[in-house]
């Protein structure tokens, strides 16, 4: 093998590992972006029921008279 | 606007187990008021009565809870009216669903109102009554019963119909019979008269002009005296030897 050819092949070794980082970094930059915007979009479905409701629901909504009388603890699950 | 509501119910002198429900339910919001009043009437020839009418009434209590604030908004009575209706039907899959699986018969009547502002609906189911008291006494609900199908089809007369081995017995009822036909009915709320709920044990040995001087408007304006006068009507139903639970509901717009 001539120093020729040694050079062609460390300098296709060198692009190859050179290509590989910045493919695998740009990879890297996706997940990252991916796993963000997850967290996100976990953080909006956790939003406390009453934090919604404070929006949609009659404003000033206040229980006046609250009786319920039954006479079993006994439910039936759905 | 203002609204006045009490109720009352006792197992009576014979039944080991109350198996009426009951609730009432009001509430205010910056632009005006809503409310529940609802009587149900577990079957006494049925095993478990107490179970379906708590489960009509809870799932009613937790609609004005949960759902009622959502709807107050943009509130339509006739998309009301359908959800009261899909909401009795889906009890009624439930309850039968229920006595198959335990191999057993339970069921309730449904009788209420539901008031936002000025306005009210009426749902019924059985033989649970809702009269209106104010310068005289009308009924506002058609008992779902044998006897009074029979009296309208004209094959009954009233006085017959009173004294019938079957007054008792109804053509439906929640939690019986595959499907039910609720029957509902929208009205404005007239200031100062007393809406009146109540199970046929408080109302079998109470006459019509008993019902209507007990419970005037004019004699009744305050919770304080609605809540006294339904104990004093169940202390005389229950002196008069009525046998069944006694249950009723008192409601009072002031617009």
């Amino acid at each position: 093998m001539t120093t020729g050819e040694v050079l062609v092949i460390a300098a296709a070794a060198a692009v190859f590992i050179i290509i590989n980082i910045i493919m695998w970094s740009i990879i890297a930059k996706k997940e990252r972006k991916t796993n963000g915007s997850g967290a996100s979009r976990s953080k909006m479905t956790s939003v406390p029921l009453s934090e919604v409701s404070a929006a949609a629901a009659a404003a000033g909504f206040e229980l006046m008279e609250n009786t319920v009388i039954v006479h079993t603890d006994d439910v039936i699950s759905d | 606007m203002e609204y006045i509501a009490a109720c009352d119910t006792d197992v009576g002198i014979a039944k080991k187990i109350n198996q009426d429900s009951v609730c009432i339910k009001t509430a205010k919001t910056n632009t005006g008021r809503a409310a529940l009043i609802l009587v149900c009437d577990g079957m006494g020839g049925l095993s478990r009565g107490e179970l379906a009418s708590a489960e009509v009434v809870r799932s009613f209590a937790e609609w004005f809870d949960r759902e009622l604030p959502f709807e107050l908004p943009e509130w339509d009575w006739h998309t009301a009216a359908h959800n009261v209706i899909s909401r009795l039907r889906r009890l009624n899959a439930k309850l039968v669903a229920y006595g198959r699986r335990e191999c057993m018969q339970l069921g309730t009547t449904a009788t209420g109102i539901i008031a936002v502002d000025s306005q009210f609906m009426t749902f019924h189911v059985g033989d649970t009554r809702i009269y209106k008291v104010s310068d005289k006494l009308s009924q506002l609900t058609d008992d779902h019963t044998f006897v009074n199908r029979e009296v309208k089809l004209g094959n009954m007369t009233p006085e017959e119909a009173r004294i019938d081995p079957l007054r008792n017995a109804l053509v439906q009822c929640i939690g019986v019979t595959d499907d039910v036909f609720p029957e509902v009915k929208l009205g404005d709320l007239e200031n100062g008269v007393n809406y009146m709920i109540c199970s046929d044990g408080f109302r079998h040995v109470l006459t019509e002009k008993e019902l209507f001087e007990e419970l005037s408007p004019k004699k009744l304006t305050t919770k304080a005296d609605m809540q006294k006068q339904l104990r004093q009507l169940i202390d005389t139903v229950k002196d008069r030897d009525e046998t069944d639970n006694i249950t009723a509901a008192l409601f009072r717009p002031e617009l």
